[in-house]
C-alpha cells in the first residue's frame, strides 16, 4: 500500500471513530434523560392532577408579576396578544409592552385601543437600553403600560421593560403564545413553593394546530392530520418532556422557553440582563444565571414545569417552516 | 476487524432499536387501558350524575348502583367529589361528602395508606384531607411513627390534617421540630392559617424549638390574619440579632390597625439597612400626623429608591400629605424625593 492511501486510510478511521464516539456519547446521554424522565413521569402518572390552584391565587401568597410584551412592527396582532393575557388568572400583575421602535402603527394602535395617555414615570436604570421616548398608562385598564423606545432588538426592548417594571418577577412572552388562563399560577408554582429557591420557570410549549381553541382557552386536544405538523409535535414532545424534564432533575436546564418563562428580576440584572450582540438571547441568559449561580455559591435552581402552559402554532408547509 | 466492528455496531442498534420498541408497546398499551377506564367512569359519571348531585345538595338516598364495590368506581365517585368541592362551597355538601366517604371508604384508604407506590399515597392522603376525614386521624398520625421516610409532599398532606385534629400545642411543636426545616414558607404558611389563635401562639411561645422558615412564616400570619393577642410576644422579637427576623415582625405590625409603644420603634428611622427604613416609613401610619410628617420629611430623601417610594406613599395617606408632597415637588430642593412625590400623586389622581 502507498503512503497516500495509508494517509487516507487514516483520516477515514480518524474522523469515523470520533463520529462513533461522539454518537455514542450523544446517543448515551440522551438515553439516559430518557430513562430520568420516563420515571419522573411514571411517578406522577397516577397523580390526581385536580390539585387546587387557588390557593396559589391567595394574595398572601402569590408573588407579583410584571409580563412583558416587546413588540416591533405588531400593529396586527399585539391589540390580541394583550387581550389575551388579561384572561390570565394571577392575583396581582402588570403588563408592560415595549415598542421597540415601530416603523408602522404599532404605537398609535396601542394607544388608540387601549386609551393611554403620556405619564411621567420614574424609571430605574438598572440595565443600559437605547433611549426612551415615552411611557404611557391606560386611563381604562390601569395596569397596562407601554414603554416607547429607540429600536435596539428583542433583548435591548426586554432590558427596557425590566427596568420599567415594578415586581420581583417578570415573565417573558412571544407575541403569538397563546396562553392558558392559569398558565401563570402553574409556572409560577414552583417559585412559590420553593422559599425563593426557584429564580426561573419554563413551561411546556405545545402544539396548536388541530386543536379546539375557544377565547383563548384549549377545550379540546387533538392532533392535527398533516404529516409536517405530526412530526413537529412528536419534536417538541421530545425536547420538552425527555430533554428538560430529565435535564431540570439535576438543575442542568441551559434553556428555557423564550415563549413564555417567568424569571427572578433581581439575578437577571446581577447577571447582566439580556444579551442584546447574541440570536438566542434567552439560552444566554439562562447560561449566564446557572455561572451566576456557582459564583455566588448560593443553592438556587432553574425549574421546567411538565404541563403545558402554552400553545403555539406550527408552520403547516414546508415553506413557512424555512 | 471492520467486520467485528460492524457486527457490534449493528448489536447495539438492535438492541436500542428492541428498548424503543418495547417502550412504545408499553405506553400504547398502558394508554389504551387509561382510555377504557376514563371512558368506563365517564359512562359511570353520564348515567348517575342526577342522583349523584341530589344526593350532595338535597340529601336524598343513594341506590345500591352508587355503592363502590370496585377500585374503578371507587375513582370514579372520587373524581366527581373532588370537582364538586373545587367548584362549590357548601358546608351541607361537604358534610355529605365525608359521610359517603366514612362509610364506604375508610377501610379502602386506611390499605392505601400503606401503598408502595408513591402518587397512590399521595392521592389518598389528598383526598383524606379534600373529604375531612378526621376519622382517619390516627392512622395518618401513626405514620409519623414508622421509620420510613416519606417525601415532602406526603408530610405536608399528613400535617394538614393533623393541625386541624391537633389541639395540643406541645404535640404540634414536637411534630414541627421533628422533621426539620423541610416546608418552604408558603407551605407553613398555609398550614398555619388553617389553625386557631390559640394554636399559632402556643407556637410563638415555643418559637425557639421551631424550625427558621416556620419561625419566620408565624410572624407573617400573625400579620396577615392580624392576631392582636399575639401582639406583646411579638414584640419581644424585635430586639433579635436575624435582620430578617426583625423585617417580618415590622411588617406584621404594619398590618394591624392599632399599635401601643410606639417608641419602640423609632430607632427603625436611622437603622444601616433600609428594609428597616422601609418598614419604618410603612409604620408611621400609627403615629400622630405631626411625628409622621417629620419623619417621613426625612425619609423621603433617603439614598435608597425603595425607602423614598414608601415614605412617598406613607405622606400621601395623612390628612395634610397631599400638599405636603405638592410643596415637594414646588420646592425641588431634592430632584429624586421631587420625582417620587410626582409619581405618588399621579398615582393616587389615576384611582
Amino acid at each position: 500500500m502507498s503512503i497516500s492511501t495509508l494517509f487516507v486510510e487514516g483520516i477515514f478511521w480518524s474522523v469515523g471513530i470520533f463520529i462513533a464516539v461522539y454518537m455514542s456519547m450523544s446517543i448515551g446521554f440522551y438515553c439516559f434523560l430518557l430513562l430520568l424522565s420516563f420515571l419522573q413521569l411514571k411517578k406522577e402518572s397516577h397523580l390526581n392532577k385536580l390539585e387546587k390552584l387557588d390557593e396559589y391565587f391567595d394574595v398572601n401568597y402569590a408573588k407579583p408579576v410584571s409580563i412583558l410584551v416587546p413588540a416591533y412592527n405588531e400593529e396586527a396582532g399585539v391589540v390580541e396578544t394583550v387581550r389575551s393575557l388579561l384572561s390570565l388568572k394571577y392575583p396581582q400583575l402588570e403588563i408592560i409592552v415595549i415598542n421597540d421602535g415601530s416603523t408602522d402603527a404599532t404605537l398609535s394602535t396601542l394607544i388608540e385601543h387601549f386609551q393611554m395617555a403620556k405619564i411621567p414615570k420614574v424609571i430605574r436604570k438598572e440595565l443600559p437600553t437605547a433611549a426612551i421616548k415615552g411611557v404611557y398608562q391606560s386611563t381604562i385598564i390601569p395596569f397596562i403600560y407601554l414603554l416607547d423606545k429607540e429600536n435596539g432588538g428583542k433583548a435591548d426592548a426586554l432590558n427596557a421593560g425590566i427596568n420599567m417594571s415594578q415586581y420581583p418577577y417578570f415573565c417573558s412572552i412571544d407575541g403569538d403564545s397563546i396562553l392558558e388562563t392559569d398558565a401563570l399560577l402553574k409556572v409560577m408554582k414552583p417559585i412559590v413553593q420553593s422559599n425563593n429557591e426557584v429564580i426561573a420557570s419554563g413551561g411546556s410549549v405545545r402544539i396548536a394546530n388541530g386543536c379546539d381553541i375557544q377565547m383563548g382557552t384549549v377545550l379540546q386536544v387533538r392532533i392535527s392530520k398533516k404529516p409536517l405538523v405530526i412530526m413537529q409535535v412528536i419534536e417538541y414532545l421530545r425536547a420538552f418532556l425527555l430533554g428538560r424534564v430529565g435535564l431540570s432533575k439535576f438543575n442542568m436546564l441551559l434553556i428555557i422557553s423564550g415563549a413564555f418563562s417567568v424569571f427572578s428580576k433581581s439575578w437577571v440584572i446581577k447577571a447582566g440582563g439580556y444579551s442584546a450582540d447574541t440570536v438566542g438571547e434567552d439560552m444566554e441568559l439562562v447560561v449566564r444565571l446557572h455561572r451566576l449561580m456557582n459564583e455566588e455559591g448560593k443553592k438556587r435552581r432553574i425549574e421546567f414545569v411538565s404541563d403545558p402552559v402554552c400553545w403555539t402554532e406550527a408552520p403547516e408547509t414546508l415553506r413557512n417552516l424555512s | 476487524m471492520l467486520d467485528q466492528e460492524l457486527k457490534y455496531l449493528i448489536s447495539l442498534i438492535f438492541a436500542i432499536s428492541a428498548v424503543l420498541t418495547f417502550l412504545i408497546i408499553y405506553l400504547t398499551a398502558s394508554r389504551l387501558l387509561e382510555r377504557k377506564n376514563e371512558r368506563r367512569k365517564e359512562w359511570y359519571f353520564r348515567k348517575f350524575k342526577d342522583e349523584i348531585y341530589n344526593y350532595l345538595l338535597a340529601g336524598e338516598k343513594l341506590s345500591r348502583h352508587l355503592i363502590p364495590i370496585c377500585k374503578w368506581k371507587i375513582e370514579a365517585m372520587e373524581h366527581v367529589f373532588l370537582q364538586y368541592i373545587k367548584t362549590a362551597q357548601n358546608e351541607e355538601m361537604l358534610m355529605r361528602i365525608t359521610n359517603y366517604a366514612e362509610i364506604y371508604l375508610l377501610d379502602y384508604y386506611r390499605k392505601l395508606l400503606c401503598h408502595r407506590k408513591w402518587s397512590i399515597r399521595i392521592n389518598t392522603l389528598y383526598c383524606i384531607n379534600e373529604f375531612q376525614l378526621t376519622a382517619l386521624a390516627e392512622d395518618v398520625e401513626s405514620l409519623l411513627y414508622k421509620k420510613k421516610n416519606y417525601t415532602k409532599e406526603e408530610y405536608f398532606e399528613i400535617y394538614k390534617l393533623l393541625v386541624k385534629k391537633q389541639r395540643n400545642c406541645e404535640q404540634m411543636v414536637c411534630y414541627f421540630a421533628k422533621i426539620g426545616d423541610i416546608f418552604s414558607e408558603f407551605e407553613y404558611r398555609r398550614l398555619l392559617m388553617e389553625m386557631t389563635e390559640q394554636q399559632i401562639e402556643g407556637l410563638l411561645f415555643a418559637l425557639h424549638k421551631l424550625p427558621y422558615s416556620l419561625q419566620l412564616s408565624i410572624f407573617d400570619v400573625i400579620g396577615i390574619r392580624k392576631l392582636e393577642s399575639c401582639i406583646p410576644a411579638l414584640e419581644q422579637h424585635l430586639q433579635a440579632k436575624d435582620i430578617e427576623m426583625r423585617l417580618r415582625v415590622l411588617k406584621a405590625m404594619s398590618q394591624f390597625p392599632h399599635l401601643s409603644n410606639l417608641d419602640q420603634y423609632y430607632r427603625f428611622a436611622e437603622s444601616q439597612h433600609w428594609q428597616e427604613r422601609l418598614m419604618f416609613a410603612k409604620l408611621t401610619q400609627h403615629f400622630n400626623e405631626k411625628e409622621a410628617i417629620a419623619f417621613l420629611l426625612r425619609l423621603i430623601k433617603d439614598p435608597s429608591w425603595w425607602v423614598r417610594q414608601q415614605a412617598a406613599k406613607s405622606l400621601q395617606m395623612l390628612q395634610s400629605g397631599y400638599q405636603m408632597l405638592e410643596s415637594i415637588i414646588k420646592e425641588n430642593e431634592d430632584p429624586f424625593a421631587a420625582d417620587m412625590a410626582k409619581e405618588i400623586l399621579r398615582k393616587a389622581d389615576n384611582k
